[in-house]
């Protein structure tokens, strides 16, 4: 047989980790901490599997995907409305953070190196978990999510400027400040050539570029990520930050009108690889050490869990962001990023620190990680439990009811209404009638051509992706009906509206699918055949045809 | 890193190259693989990598295209056109292969890889002509499964040959058991689960990709190549909801990995020599050739109109994936050279670049000139003062129900030479001819009829028949507004489907207590 160690590993990861997501789905515990528990397992406890080469790349291309979506995401206006908060605040948190842990770990004894490491890796918050998380709860679009984004972001700039130095100090303890300050000049000097490439590209080619290959969308997709892994190898080679190359990649592409839809075609891509990282990174730790010294472990834990997200949020306000979109951004960053892992490796085969440090570090990223992900996902209950207690007033003196409007509302204008799902002959002639109802209709087709000139708002997207029935609202829709010619997406439509439990009224034309569709409630089933050779009949029998 | 990204801006080339030209993407990724590996040597581990998880991607996705279940009403005709054509040229291959020489262990290989036509061409084409769910994309796609499950079944036959009997059996056995596997879980788990779970994206992903590795791990465990456990892994998710919620997820990692996987193959392929060239000539013409005739008898024997059943022939004619993966099965096993895997690859590719352009309907509409049947019923003086039905498919059979029980008599006009012969076995008078034809228009009464009904599916095609048939009232079947409006005005009536089928809807709106209809907007 075909040996292959490969997919052996990948399969172990793999079904591992879906073991564990489905026994954390169950006490409720998010997705990334079943990743890592299923790591731990595997590597540390068991020691089945050893991470290869190809299943390291298999992680980074997580990663690389994971910024590449969150580019996509973030459009340059929106970067500018945020950037001067996360710059500020950014750089503000990490000197504070890095001056307390630092503080911290003098005060348990550690040696001036460690201190000063320390200090610089624990600052960072987790650009995966927090990217991974938002896109989750579709959130990175939301104003917490900007700002968090772009704190991260902030922090990633950072993250360039420290490796460099890190590099430069191989070997010894000198600081051979020349060859470093050239260094760090290459490299952003290689970070404007980037952005410059990216954004004459994204503005003079791509747009037409891409409406040319368009046409077919496997060509669109290997496309993106070509030009992303394009951009990856660019970044790499100028000594950059991978997930700076993949971001700007996907910046440069998020202007185009496919973009959302490349998104969603990435996302299960990206999920794919992302939890195969969560899981190496299980694989790869070695706790040893640090439950040797579990009492620093603990308090630098505690301190990053519950003492940055409010020294976050507090310093997001005093930029001038509303209290609850500070606190939110606070509780988003409350963890210690993986780019402390990879700094430690450089630092370890640099000679600068030794084993136990990367224990240290790889224990509290672990542990951040995966509690943080808790306020991540349950933020918005958090605040408001935070705000029932008076917490909030902290932050911004008292907050009378009514003013702290929460920018994330949703929007409330598509509530009670009737989505009507492909817009050809009948799907049209449907919408026309049922405006004139006065009902308030949603149209959703693929083809924005067929979604002209229509009294209703409209909505382009492929009604099989979840995602697209969710942003036409469907849990607040009174009725969802499919003139659609395609069995497979009536018939998943039909699914979905079951779910939901609300009605739906499905186009057919072959009575072979009845059976299954009544199995799902189909309200109605307008057989469009049947219904013209009805009216046939009528024209026939108008002429006389039937008659003695 | 550099590796994957030399091969994904290769496809990217690749698929800008089909854009450009027209032709398919496939072997045009394969040539740009081919290209890449003499530009820059890429490491063979990333290479064989890319080959695995590709192979293996697709075929799992091909597997979840293939539900058992909606094979339905035609299931018997798709297993009897499946399995007979499976051994006859099986059999017609492995002649072949014998008689170039080739000894009976790698003969039997390339036998094997020809007899699997390729899911992914022919979804693909069936999507795209929306007729996935017409009889004739049952049919095929039933076809398809039971060619893979044959050629999935006869692997360990061709990779044990070498090792005796007991092998073989044993191998068998095996894939017995883990196609039952997949059949239980098909029927019995995948429908229950999205029913009883709330499934998020990310978690159906998880399971989707476990369900996967896991059978694939029990191939292994039951000494089986492990795209058998890929395979059946499809399978057992092609149920509904499963196969669509899934489907979801896994679109884009198919993409993503089918992509890779034909550059990489390029990337990894021996130049062929003349003589191999030829040979696999030899092997496209077999399978081009020979095909669709017998496909087309076995399905028009089956019930299936003369168009449909040539079309279906047309559209398996080809290798696939699947031979793909016999050919990596072989060349792992050491049964077959870099040479015949090159063969094989080639015929692939050729054969799947072709179907498309063979199974156009005016190439199948062209074929039918030359089928065997001829009407037995010649229309003697023209008739008149008659019912004449041109078109009877699936919407002219609903109308001739209600016909034929009216005191005129009705004449019944098709071009498809089955279903004529079909029509005329049950006593009714139909002749075979072009209804776009005025010749034929004139012979059938068109200008003298009571009335004519036309289900003709192409609006322009009912231009000859409008303009002869002036003074006579014509009902014309048609769907959108615009097509309506073109007959009218060629003096045409249309009936319109859709209006109808808004009507009924209107009539449920109006009648459902939830929805009474709202004070109009203001």
């Amino acid at each position: 047989m075909l040996e292959q160690p490969l997919l052996r590993d990948l399969g172990l990861v793999l079904l591992t980790a879906t073991f564990f997501v489905m026994v954390a789905r169950l006490v409720k515990v998010p997705h990334i901490v079943a990743y890592i528990l299923a790591g731990l397992t595997l590597g540390p406890l068991l020691g089945v599997v050893e991470v290869s080469e190809t299943i390291h790349i298999i992680a980074e291309v997580g990663i690389i995907l994971l910024l590449f979506i969150v580019g996509l995401e973030l459009s340059l206006k929106k970067i500018k409305e945020v950037g001067g908060i996360a710059l500020g605040a950014g750089l503000a948190q990490m000197t504070i953070t890095g001056g307390i842990v630092a503080l911290v770990a003098w005060i348990f004894g550690l040696s001036g190196g460690d201190i000063l490491f320390l200090g610089v890796a624990l600052t960072f918050s987790s650009t995966v978990v927090v990217v991974k998380l938002l896109a989750q709860l579709r959130a990175l679009d939301s104003r917490h999510g900007r700002v968090a984004v772009g704190i991260l972001l902030v922090q990633d700039l950072v993250v360039v400027i420290v490796l460099t130095f890190t590099a430069g100090l191989a070997g010894g303890q000198e600081l051979r400040a020349l060859e470093v300050a050239r260094d760090l000049g290459l490299a952003f000097l290689g970070m404007g050539v980037l952005l410059g490439v990216s954004g004459l590209l994204a503005f003079r080619v791509f747009p037409r570029l891409f409406r040319w290959i368009a046409r077919s969308q496997e060509a669109l997709l290997v496309w993106s990520l070509a030009w992303c892994f394009i951009l990856v190898l660019g970044s790499e080679w100028l000594e950059l930050s991978v997930e700076l190359g993949a971001f700007i990649a996907g910046v440069a592409l998020a202007q185009l009108p496919y973009s959302h839809d490349l998104m969603r075609r990435v996302d299960p891509l990206m999920n794919f690889f992302v939890a195969v990282f969560f899981v190496t990174l299980g694989i790869q730790m070695q706790l040893g050490a640090a439950l040797q010294v579990w009492p620093l472990v603990l308090v630098l834990v505690i301190f990053t869990l519950l003492a940055k997200p409010p020294l976050i949020a507090w310093l997001t306000r005093l930029m001038g962001e509303p209290p609850r979109i500070a606190l939110r951004s606070g509780l988003t960053l409350g963890q210690t990023s993986e780019f402390s892992f990879i700094l430690a490796a450089l630092a370890l085969s640099n000679g600068l620190i030794d084993e136990s440090m990367l224990s240290i570090v790889g224990a509290i990223g672990l542990l951040t990680m995966g509690l943080s992900s808790v306020s991540v996902l349950r933020g918005d209950q958090l605040v408001d439990w935070f705000d029932r207690r008076g917490w909030v007033r902290f932050l911004t003196g008292a907050c009378p009811e009514g003013t702290d409007l929460n920018p994330d509302q949703a929007d409330e204008s598509l509530n009670d209404h009737i989505i009507v799902v492909g817009m050809n002959a009948l799907g049209r002639k449907m919408v026309k009638y049922l405006s004139e109802r006065g009902e308030r209709v949603l149209a959703l087709d693929t083809d924005p051509e067929k979604l002209e000139d229509l009294p209703c708002p409209t909505l382009i997207g492929n009604a099989e992706y979840l995602s697209v029935l969710e942003e036409a609202k469907i849990r607040r829709a009174r009725l969802l009906i499919s003139a659609l010619h395609i069995e497979d997406v009536n018939r998943l439509l039909a699914f979905r509206a079951y779910r939901q439990g609300i009605p739906s009224i499905i186009h057919v034309y072959d009575h072979s699918v009845e059976e299954a569709l009544n199995a799902l409630d189909v309200a109605l089933l307008l057989d469009s055949r049947e219904a013209g050779v009805d009216l046939m009949t009528v024209e026939l029998s108008r002429e006389g045809i039937f008659g003695s | 890193m550099t590796g994957l990204t030399f091969i994904l801006v290769a496809a990217a080339i690749g698929f800008a190259l089909a854009r450009f030209t027209g032709l398919p993407s496939i072997p045009l990724l394969l040539l740009v693989g081919v290209g890449a590996s003499w530009l820059l040597p890429i490491d063979s581990d990333v290479l064989q990598d890319m080959l695995t998880l590709g192979l293996t991607v697709l075929v799992f996705v091909a597997g979840l295209e293939l539900n058992p279940d909606r094979l339905k009403e035609r299931g018997r005709a798709a297993v009897t056109v499946g399995v007979l054509q499976f051994f006859i040229l099986g059999g017609l291959g492995l002649g072949a292969a014998l008689i170039l020489g080739y000894k009976l262990e790698t003969a039997a290989f390339l036998a094997l890889a020809l007899t699997a036509s390729s899911t992914l061409v022919v979804v693909r084409v069936l999507q795209e002509r929306q007729l996935l769910f017409e009889p004739i994309g049952r049919l095929a796609t039933g076809i398809l499964l039971m060619q893979d499950l044959l050629v999935i079944l006869f692997i360990p036959v061709v990779i044990f040959l070498p090792d005796g009997w007991r092998a073989v059996g044993l191998g068998i056995v095996g894939t017995f058991v883990l196609m039952a596997l997949a059949a239980a879980v098909q029927r019995w788990v995948a429908p229950r689960v999205p029913l009883r779970i709330q499934l998020d994206d990310e978690t159906l992903l998880l399971l989707t990709v476990s369900v996967l590795f896991g059978f694939m791990g029990l191939a292994h465990l039951l000494g089986l190549p492990l795209v058998s456990g890929a395979f059946l892994a499809g399978v057992a998710l092609s149920g509904f909801p499963m196969a669509s919620l899934a489907r979801g997820q896994v679109n884009s990692l198919g993409e993503f990995f089918r992509a890779l996987f034909f550059t990489a193959l390029g990337a990894v392929l021996v130049l062929p020599g003349l003589g191999a060239l030829l040979q696999a000539l030899v092997f496209v013409l077999l399978l081009v050739v020979l095909t669709p005739p017998l496909v087309a008898f076995l399905a028009e024997r089956a019930g299936f109109s003369a168009r449909g059943a040539l079309t279906v022939g047309l559209l398996i004619a080809q290798a696939s994936e699947f031979s793909l993966v016999v050919a990596l099965q072989g060349m792992a096993v050491g049964q077959i050279s870099d040479e015949v895997f090159t063969i094989i690859a080639m015929v692939t590719v050729a054969t799947m670049v072709v179907t498309p352009l063979i199974s156009r309907e005016r190439v199948v509409w062209s074929l039918l000139a030359i089928h065997p049947f001829r009407s037995r019923l010649e229309v003697k003086e023209r008739p008149s003062d008659h019912i004449l039905l041109i078109g009877c498919g699936r919407h002219g059979q609903a109308l001739l129900e209600h016909l034929v029980i009216t005191r005129f008599e009705v004449i019944v006009l098709d071009d498809d030479p089955a279903l004529v012969r079909r029509l005329q076995d049950a006593g009714v008078p139909a002749i075979l001819g072009d209804g776009a034809d005025p010749k034929v228009l004139r012979r059938v009464g068109a200008d003298r009829a009571r009335i004519v009904i036309s289900t003709i599916r192409r609006r322009e095609d009912n231009g000859p028949l409008l303009l002869m048939a002036e003074g006579v009232h014509v009902l014309v079947r048609a769907f959108s507004d615009e097509d309506a409006e073109w007959i009218r005005r060629r003096g045409g009536d249309p009936v319109l489907y859709s209006d109808a089928a808004l009507r009924s809807f209107q009539e449920w709106y109006e009648s459902e207590s939830g929805f009474q209809p709202k004070e109009p907007a203001a």
